[in-house]
């Protein structure tokens, strides 16, 4: 690609481009974003266990190991589930 | 009118009215650099926003004494890559959608809006892998030399080269196979 080529090229690109322009509401909206404070992202890990919060809750006080226990319990004690005596 | 070194020593104080002024100065370079890269108008107006916000939110990082485009450049081309790796399974979506309205566009009203030329230049760009993509829109698109290319995005000036000298072979072989007659280009070849 020569010169003469490579201009043409970018003449085209720039012809491009320009057709187009930022929003006329662009500065409105970023000044209004950067007026609210950002998002903070909460620390999922730190301090989960303690706070509860999270993947890493211990439902300790909650229903969910004793009805799991149960239904643990309850299946086991199945006929033909678990033991492979289906027939 | 402030430089550029006052306008972020006004920002780190947390002058909203400084970020207005420094969008207003830099809006076109960034909107421009966008959609180039993305080839896509409302990506490009919401990376604008992204990347003034980002530029407000960290600017306790800014040197002063530096100056501001390499920085601007660098985050639009990174947040337009991280654009482009997300949305680029919709492409094949997009080109079927387009295909779809291609009657409609071909009415009479739309003819006399979309430029066909532009829109295959767009086609042409946008083909190319987004590493020789960055750096053909950062050299043609925002006349910047291969040593400020190297600078912003990090990587060494042969890699710039190499990257442009693929890119524009690409580009000028997509272009020549659409049949885009770019202005006087046929007296290349007579």
């Amino acid at each position: 690609m020569n010169r003469h080529m490579e201009s043409l090229l970018a003449k085209a690109l720039k012809q491009w481009v320009a057709r187009h322009h930022p929003p006329a509401d662009g500065r409105e909206r970023l000044l209004q974003k950067a007026a609210t404070p950002p998002p903070q992202s909460p620390n999922k890990f730190a301090l989960s266990w303690l706070t509860g919060q999270g993947a890493f809750r211990l439902d300790i006080l909650g229903t969910e190991i004793p009805r799991r226990l149960t239904g643990w319990l309850y299946f086991s004690f199945q006929p033909g589930y678990g033991n492979l005596s289906v027939v | 009118m402030a430089n550029d070194a006052g306008l972020i020593l006004r920002l780190q104080a947390g002058d909203l009215e400084a970020l207005g002024i420094v969008y207003d100065r830099h809006k076109q370079l960034v909107f421009r650099t966008a959609l180039a890269i993305t080839g896509d108008a409302d990506a490009a107006a919401d990376l604008l926003q992204d990347v003034f916000l980002r530029m407000y939110r960290f600017i306790c990082r800014f040197d002063p004494q530096l100056p501001m485009e390499p920085w601007l450049y660098r985050m639009t081309a990174n947040l337009s890559y991280t654009w482009v790796r997300r949305h680029r399974w919709l492409r094949p979506l997009e080109d079927v959608v387009e295909w779809l309205a291609g009657d409609r566009r071909a009415s009479p009203p739309h003819m006399a809006e979309v430029n066909e030329e532009n829109r295959l230049v767009q086609q042409a760009i946008s083909a190319l892998p987004i590493s020789q993509r960055i750096v053909v829109v950062l050299y043609y698109i925002d006349d910047l030399s291969l040593l400020e290319i190297s600078e912003i995005l990090e990587i060494p000036e042969g890699t710039v080269k190499s990257r442009l000298h693929y890119g524009r072979q690409a580009l000028k072989n997509r272009l020549i196979l659409q049949g885009v007659s770019l202005p006087d280009m046929q007296y290349e070849f007579t």
